[in-house]
């Protein structure tokens, strides 16, 4: 379970002025739940999921993960360096987790399909590459959760088809925190959502009456 | 406790491979690099005092003065630089939950000692195959002063990442006072060379302690002066920057993250 106690959160925006994405936020996220945060454009869904990832910190307040195992953003390349080839991004994200590294290579080079391209540095990856090798190692490690941003594609079509099959695989056991504009994603994998409108956080037990009140803000 | 130590020891090494690999490449020759850089300054200033007659130290070959002074001075330098900006260059392995600031700290400025232990006893080792002789005095002792130099390069590196995030131009400051540090700790110029009377006003400078210990600690019949062999001193320094860095760096964490 993830906790959210009392957390604030503003930044600067380029023009000097503050703006609050979260103001007093407290929740509990069960660990048995797949949660779906709706919010427009600007409202602070990639503020949330920095301080969920851990990329950023509560101005106030606290995030207790309680050994929830949290993935990085779904998607997101962060934690790939670019002068590593993609077997060396492997060796090092599983020496981290205590993973053995021959086996997760041989899963991630089946999963991604990257060829030869495994062994050269990443920068010479196109973004599709660098999804799938991102996307390839976060299958490879449990997490309890995942977390997935709104503009996740991992490359072409025959891919996606692909990642999704693993994907609702993994939810027998996982769960997943999905942050998103787009109310049909989170129709299709939650089971309970929250939207972030205005610097606070609604949660709602019903996702449908949740997309209706999103739709009518 | 101990289940914690042992993970933490995990994420360091996987941290210092990881660094390896972005710092020197695949190309065996990136390692070779950070050797040659004081080789060539130990050979400039040889040909220095050829050019313009005995500046060089007394009582040890100037070779041997060059290495001992310009080695750890930069293995000191790097540590300080490497901790300093341990966090702007991995801030994107904060995904992981795993790690936190203090490792890349960890891990960057024990790869600076394992680097450079390596290319002293690489030159040490090497000036005496070329002919020049010196006779080594306490080697344990020698170690430990390279040590406490290491962690004075340490604390600073750690006091100055969060003044640093506040204060960009610190980054500027640091760079021109390490060149300033070069010239006035007795690395490259004798101590010998300065008058008494000026003593005062570069006693504070805890680096130039460590370089006369660590001569007087490596080569037999070199002795410390009384004024610049205050162990204690430099160790205080060490552990008030240390702490203070740990509590600024606590502090300032928002700075640190988005800066």
């Amino acid at each position: 379970m993830i906790q959210l106690k009392h957390v604030y959160k503003g930044f600067m925006k380029q023009d000097q002025s503050w703006k609050q994405v979260l103001s007093d936020v407290s929740v509990d996220i069960p660990a048995d739940r797949n949660l779906g945060i709706l919010g427009r454009n600007g409202a602070g869904k990639s503020t949330l999921l920095r301080l969920i990832s851990g990329l950023d910190t509560p101005d106030k307040g606290e995030i207790i993960f309680n050994n929830t195992r949290i993935s990085w953003p779904l998607g997101s390349a962060a934690g790939v360096h670019g002068s590593l080839t993609g077997k060396e991004n492997i060796k090092f994200i599983c020496r981290i987790y205590d993973k053995s590294i021959v086996n997760t290579t041989a899963f991630v080079e089946e999963f991604a399909e990257l060829g030869d391209y495994l062994h050269m540095p990443v920068k010479s990856y196109s973004s599709g590459m660098k999804a799938r090798l991102a996307f390839g190692i976060c299958m490879a490690i449990d997490f309890d959760t995942y977390l997935v941003d709104e503009g996740f594609s991992p490359g072409d079509s025959k891919f996606k088809v692909k990642a999704a099959e693993y994907f609702e695989k993994k939810f027998v056991n996982a769960n997943m925190i999905v942050v998103s504009h787009n109310a049909s994603i989170i129709r299709k994998y939650c089971n309970f959502a929250g939207i972030l409108h205005e610097g606070s956080i609604k949660f709602y037990e019903d996702v449908d009456e949740a997309i209706k009140i999103y739709e009518n803000l | 406790m101990l289940e914690a130590i042992k993970k933490q020891r995990k994420v360091v090494r996987a941290l210092i491979l990881r660094e390896m690999k972005t710092r020197f490449g695949n190309r065996r020759l990136g390692y070779l690099w950070s050797l040659i850089e004081p080789v060539i300054h130990v050979m400039f200033f040889i040909l220095l005092w050829k050019i313009f007659g005995r500046l060089g130290p007394h009582r040890m070959p100037p070779e041997v003065f060059l290495i001992s002074g310009i080695v750890p001075f930069f293995m000191f330098r790097n540590t300080l630089s490497s901790v300093m900006n341990s966090i702007k260059s991995n801030r994107a392995l904060l995904v992981f939950p795993q790690i936190n600031m203090l490792d890349f700290s960890i891990a960057r400025a024990l790869l600076e000692l394992y680097t450079y232990t390596i290319i002293f006893i690489a030159m040490m080792v090497g000036a005496s195959l070329i002919g020049i002789e010196y006779e080594l005095n306490d080697i344990l002792g020698a170690m430990k002063i390279f040590l406490v130099m290491w962690l004075l390069g340490f604390g600073i590196g750690l006091f100055l990442l969060p003044v640093a995030a506040l204060f960009p131009v610190v980054d500027t400051i640091v760079a021109i006072l390490i060149r300033v540090m070069y010239l006035i700790s007795g690395v490259i110029f004798s101590i010998d060379r300065i008058p008494p009377k000026y003593y005062d006003y570069i006693s504070w400078n805890p680096v130039l302690h460590c370089i006369q210990l660590f001569r007087s600690e490596l080569l037999t019949g070199i002795n410390a002066k009384d004024e610049f062999s205050n162990l204690p001193y430099v160790l205080g320094v060490t552990g008030i920057l240390f702490l203070a860095g740990l509590v600024l760096q606590k502090r300032l964490n928002r700075f640190i993250l988005t800066s």
